[in-house]
Protein backbone atom coordinates (compact mmCIF):
# COMPACT_ATOMS: atom_id res chain seq x y z
CA UNK A 1 0.00 0.00 0.00
CA UNK A 2 2.72 2.58 1.08
CA UNK A 3 4.48 1.56 -1.75
CA UNK A 4 1.84 2.52 -4.41
CA UNK A 5 1.13 5.78 -3.01
CA UNK A 6 4.83 6.43 -3.47
CA UNK A 7 4.54 5.42 -6.94
CA UNK A 8 1.60 7.49 -7.48
CA UNK A 9 3.06 10.71 -5.67
CA UNK A 10 6.05 10.36 -7.94
CA UNK A 11 3.85 10.12 -10.53
CA UNK A 12 2.33 13.14 -10.11
CA UNK A 13 4.92 15.40 -8.77
CA UNK A 14 7.96 14.67 -11.48
CA UNK A 15 5.96 16.59 -14.24
CA UNK A 16 5.16 19.94 -11.51
CA UNK A 17 8.95 19.98 -11.12
CA UNK A 18 10.24 19.24 -14.30
CA UNK A 19 8.12 22.45 -15.20
CA UNK A 20 9.13 24.34 -12.46
CA UNK A 21 13.23 23.44 -13.07
CA UNK A 22 12.24 24.21 -16.84
CA UNK A 23 10.45 28.11 -15.86
CA UNK A 24 13.27 28.80 -13.76
CA UNK A 25 15.51 27.95 -15.85
CA UNK A 26 14.03 30.10 -18.65
CA UNK A 27 13.06 32.87 -15.88
CA UNK A 28 16.28 34.00 -14.77
CA UNK A 29 17.50 35.35 -18.23
CA UNK A 30 14.38 38.53 -18.98
CA UNK A 31 14.97 41.39 -17.28
CA UNK A 32 12.01 40.88 -15.16
CA UNK A 33 9.19 38.55 -15.39
CA UNK A 34 5.88 40.14 -13.83
CA UNK A 35 4.43 43.58 -13.40
CA UNK A 36 6.15 45.03 -9.84
CA UNK A 37 7.23 41.71 -8.73
CA UNK A 38 10.43 39.56 -9.33
CA UNK A 39 11.03 36.70 -8.16
CA UNK A 40 14.46 35.99 -5.90
CA UNK A 41 16.58 33.68 -8.25
CA UNK A 42 18.64 31.15 -7.04
CA UNK A 43 22.25 31.86 -5.72
CA UNK A 44 24.00 30.19 -8.57
CA UNK A 45 22.24 32.01 -11.10
CA UNK A 46 23.14 35.51 -9.78
CA UNK B 1 2.82 33.16 4.79
CA UNK B 2 3.88 34.96 1.74
CA UNK B 3 4.56 33.68 -2.27
CA UNK B 4 8.17 33.05 -1.56
CA UNK B 5 8.21 30.77 1.86
CA UNK B 6 4.91 28.72 0.04
CA UNK B 7 7.11 28.13 -3.10
CA UNK B 8 10.00 27.44 -0.72
CA UNK B 9 8.03 24.70 1.42
CA UNK B 10 6.47 23.14 -1.97
CA UNK B 11 10.12 23.29 -2.96
CA UNK B 12 11.17 20.95 0.25
CA UNK B 13 8.28 19.20 0.06
CA UNK B 14 8.47 18.14 -3.60
CA UNK B 15 12.26 17.71 -2.89
CA UNK B 16 11.84 15.32 -0.46
CA UNK B 17 8.62 13.06 -1.97
CA UNK B 18 11.07 12.32 -5.32
CA UNK B 19 14.45 12.31 -3.26
CA UNK B 20 15.85 15.29 -5.43
CA UNK B 21 19.19 16.40 -5.21
CA UNK B 22 19.58 19.45 -2.62
CA UNK B 23 21.28 21.73 -4.54
CA UNK B 24 18.44 21.84 -6.95
CA UNK B 25 16.01 22.86 -4.05
CA UNK B 26 16.10 26.38 -4.45
CA UNK B 27 16.03 26.43 -8.39
CA UNK B 28 12.92 24.10 -8.11
CA UNK B 29 11.81 27.56 -5.81
CA UNK B 30 12.00 29.95 -8.13
CA UNK B 31 10.91 28.03 -10.23
CA UNK B 32 7.60 27.26 -8.44
CA UNK B 33 7.64 31.04 -7.50
CA UNK B 34 7.00 32.35 -11.15
CA UNK B 35 4.16 29.54 -11.81
CA UNK B 36 2.10 30.06 -8.82
CA UNK B 37 2.69 33.94 -9.11
CA UNK B 38 1.34 34.02 -12.99
CA UNK B 39 -1.49 31.59 -12.17
CA UNK B 40 -2.55 33.56 -8.74
CA UNK B 41 -2.16 36.75 -11.25
CA UNK B 42 -3.58 35.53 -14.32
CA UNK B 43 -7.01 33.56 -12.67
CA UNK B 44 -7.44 36.94 -10.76
CA UNK B 45 -7.15 39.55 -13.40
CA UNK B 46 -9.00 37.39 -16.11
CA UNK B 47 -11.92 36.55 -14.00
CA UNK B 48 -12.21 40.06 -12.81
CA UNK B 49 -11.96 41.01 -16.24
CA UNK B 50 -14.73 38.62 -16.86
CA UNK B 51 -17.06 39.89 -14.59
CA UNK B 52 -17.04 43.07 -15.27
CA UNK B 53 -17.69 42.64 -18.99
CA UNK B 54 -14.46 44.09 -19.87
CA UNK B 55 -12.19 40.83 -20.92
CA UNK B 56 -11.15 41.70 -24.47
CA UNK B 57 -9.79 44.78 -23.78
CA UNK B 58 -8.02 44.12 -20.62
CA UNK B 59 -6.52 40.47 -22.21
CA UNK B 60 -5.11 42.94 -24.78
CA UNK B 61 -4.25 45.88 -22.32
CA UNK B 62 -2.30 42.43 -20.70
CA UNK B 63 -0.17 41.27 -23.70
CA UNK B 64 0.79 44.81 -24.44
CA UNK B 65 2.15 45.43 -21.13
CA UNK B 66 3.81 42.83 -19.93
CA UNK B 67 5.56 41.81 -23.13
CA UNK B 68 6.88 45.25 -22.68
CA UNK B 69 7.69 45.07 -19.51
CA UNK B 70 9.79 41.82 -19.78
CA UNK B 71 11.99 43.71 -22.19
CA UNK B 72 12.25 46.93 -20.56
CA UNK B 73 12.28 46.39 -16.79
CA UNK B 74 10.95 49.37 -14.20
CA UNK B 75 9.86 49.55 -10.35
CA UNK B 76 8.63 47.07 -8.51
CA UNK B 77 6.80 46.53 -5.77
CA UNK B 78 8.40 44.95 -2.42
CA UNK B 79 5.92 42.11 -2.02
CA UNK B 80 3.51 39.92 -4.23
CA UNK B 81 0.38 40.68 -2.86
CA UNK B 82 1.15 44.52 -3.02
CA UNK B 83 2.39 43.60 -6.48
CA UNK B 84 -0.92 41.42 -7.10
CA UNK B 85 -3.08 44.47 -6.15
CA UNK B 86 -1.51 47.23 -8.47
CA UNK B 87 -1.09 45.02 -11.24
CA UNK B 88 -4.51 43.98 -10.98
CA UNK B 89 -5.60 48.03 -10.79
CA UNK B 90 -3.71 48.87 -13.58
CA UNK B 91 -5.05 46.35 -16.21
CA UNK B 92 -8.37 46.91 -14.71
CA UNK B 93 -7.92 50.38 -15.03
CA UNK B 94 -6.64 50.52 -18.82
CA UNK B 95 -9.40 48.06 -20.08
CA UNK B 96 -12.27 50.26 -18.16
CA UNK B 97 -10.56 53.30 -19.72
CA UNK B 98 -10.27 52.18 -23.04
CA UNK B 99 -14.09 51.93 -23.00
CA UNK B 100 -14.78 54.76 -21.84
CA UNK B 101 -12.78 56.85 -24.03
CA UNK B 102 -13.61 54.34 -26.94
CA UNK B 103 -16.96 56.15 -26.71
CA UNK B 104 -16.23 59.57 -27.15
CA UNK B 105 -13.29 60.18 -29.19
CA UNK B 106 -13.59 60.88 -32.71
CA UNK B 107 -12.27 57.76 -35.78
CA UNK B 108 -9.36 59.74 -36.57
CA UNK B 109 -7.79 60.93 -32.73
CA UNK B 110 -6.76 57.62 -31.55
CA UNK B 111 -4.21 57.02 -34.56
CA UNK B 112 -2.57 60.07 -33.58
CA UNK B 113 -2.72 59.28 -29.94
CA UNK B 114 -1.67 56.09 -30.46
CA UNK B 115 1.76 57.68 -32.69
CA UNK B 116 1.95 60.47 -29.71
CA UNK B 117 2.42 57.32 -27.71
CA UNK B 118 4.72 55.27 -29.59
CA UNK B 119 7.02 58.17 -30.35
CA UNK B 120 7.01 59.30 -26.81
CA UNK B 121 7.73 55.65 -25.61
CA UNK B 122 10.21 55.26 -28.56
CA UNK B 123 12.67 58.43 -26.94
CA UNK B 124 12.34 56.78 -23.24
CA UNK B 125 13.03 53.50 -24.36
CA UNK B 126 16.54 54.95 -25.63
CA UNK B 127 17.01 56.88 -22.69
CA UNK B 128 16.19 54.87 -19.93
CA UNK B 129 16.02 50.69 -21.23
CA UNK B 130 17.04 48.73 -19.41
CA UNK B 131 15.36 49.98 -16.02
CA UNK B 132 16.43 48.66 -12.83
CA UNK B 133 14.86 45.59 -11.33
CA UNK B 134 15.78 43.43 -8.39
CA UNK B 135 17.81 40.91 -8.43
CA UNK B 136 19.41 41.70 -11.55
CA UNK B 137 21.35 44.47 -12.38
CA UNK B 138 22.39 44.68 -16.15
CA UNK B 139 25.95 46.54 -16.22
CA UNK B 140 27.31 44.78 -19.57
CA UNK B 141 26.77 47.94 -22.74
CA UNK B 142 26.13 45.09 -25.01
CA UNK B 143 23.35 43.50 -23.30
CA UNK B 144 21.82 46.92 -22.60
CA UNK B 145 21.68 48.16 -26.00
CA UNK B 146 20.13 44.89 -26.66
CA UNK B 147 17.35 44.93 -24.25
CA UNK B 148 16.70 48.85 -26.10
CA UNK B 149 16.50 47.37 -29.61
CA UNK B 150 14.05 44.43 -28.61
CA UNK B 151 11.95 47.26 -26.72
CA UNK B 152 11.84 49.15 -29.77
CA UNK B 153 11.23 46.24 -32.23
CA UNK B 154 8.49 45.35 -29.82
CA UNK B 155 6.87 49.05 -29.62
CA UNK B 156 7.10 49.06 -33.53
CA UNK B 157 5.49 46.18 -34.05
CA UNK B 158 2.58 46.79 -31.25
CA UNK B 159 1.94 50.22 -33.11
CA UNK B 160 1.27 47.63 -36.59
CA UNK B 161 -0.51 45.61 -34.66
CA UNK B 162 -2.79 48.24 -32.74
CA UNK B 163 -3.29 50.18 -35.96
CA UNK B 164 -4.95 47.05 -37.15
CA UNK B 165 -6.92 46.64 -34.43
CA UNK B 166 -8.23 50.15 -34.61
CA UNK B 167 -9.09 49.56 -37.68
CA UNK B 168 -10.77 46.17 -37.50
CA UNK B 169 -11.50 45.52 -33.52
CA UNK B 170 -12.75 48.86 -33.01
CA UNK B 171 -11.32 51.83 -30.83
CA UNK B 172 -11.30 50.80 -27.17
CA UNK B 173 -9.28 47.49 -27.32
CA UNK B 174 -6.33 49.59 -29.46
CA UNK B 175 -6.68 52.50 -26.65
CA UNK B 176 -6.61 49.77 -23.63
CA UNK B 177 -3.19 48.68 -25.15
CA UNK B 178 -1.90 52.27 -25.37
CA UNK B 179 -2.65 53.12 -21.98
CA UNK B 180 -1.26 49.55 -20.52
CA UNK B 181 1.74 50.62 -23.05
CA UNK B 182 2.36 54.25 -21.69
CA UNK B 183 1.78 52.91 -17.97
CA UNK B 184 5.06 50.68 -18.24
CA UNK B 185 6.87 53.16 -19.85
CA UNK B 186 6.15 55.27 -16.52
CA UNK B 187 6.90 52.54 -14.82
CA UNK B 188 10.60 52.39 -16.05
CA UNK B 189 11.22 56.28 -16.01
CA UNK B 190 12.38 57.79 -12.75
CA UNK B 191 8.90 59.65 -11.62
CA UNK B 192 7.50 56.37 -12.23
CA UNK B 193 10.10 54.41 -10.03
CA UNK B 194 9.02 57.00 -7.13
CA UNK B 195 5.39 56.32 -8.23
CA UNK B 196 5.47 53.12 -7.33
CA UNK B 197 7.20 53.31 -4.19
CA UNK B 198 5.30 55.47 -3.17
CA UNK B 199 1.79 53.24 -3.47
CA UNK B 200 3.98 49.75 -2.53
CA UNK B 201 4.79 52.07 0.80
CA UNK B 202 1.10 53.20 1.16
CA UNK B 203 -0.30 49.56 0.25
CA UNK B 204 2.00 48.14 3.07
CA UNK B 205 1.27 51.01 5.42
CA UNK B 206 -2.82 50.02 4.86
CA UNK B 207 -2.18 46.07 5.19
CA UNK B 208 -0.13 47.50 8.32
CA UNK B 209 -3.17 49.28 9.94
CA UNK B 210 -5.84 45.96 9.08
CA UNK B 211 -3.39 43.58 10.27
CA UNK B 212 -2.83 45.69 13.96
CA UNK B 213 -6.96 46.13 13.85
CA UNK B 214 -7.25 42.53 13.06
CA UNK B 215 -4.81 41.80 16.35
CA UNK B 216 -6.56 44.28 18.45
CA UNK B 217 -10.27 42.59 17.97
CA UNK B 218 -8.26 39.07 19.00
CA UNK B 219 -6.59 39.94 21.95
CA UNK B 220 -9.93 42.07 22.80
CA UNK B 221 -12.15 38.69 22.23
CA UNK B 222 -9.86 36.71 24.62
Amino acid sequence: MKLTVKIIKRLMFTPVVTLALFVAVIGIKPVCFFWFYQPAPPDKCE
Amino acid sequence: MNLNQLAGRTANYLSRELALDTNKIDTLRFGLEIIFAALIKGIILLSLARLLGILPEVAFAMVCGAVYRLLSGGAHCSGYWRCLTLGVFTYLGAGELGIYLGRYLSINLPVFLLLAGYLLSFLCVLALVPGEVPYKKITNITERNMFKVLSVVYLSLWLGVSIIVLRYAGSSLALAGLIAVMTQTISFSPPGYKIVHQLDNLLAGLTGLFMERRYQANEADR
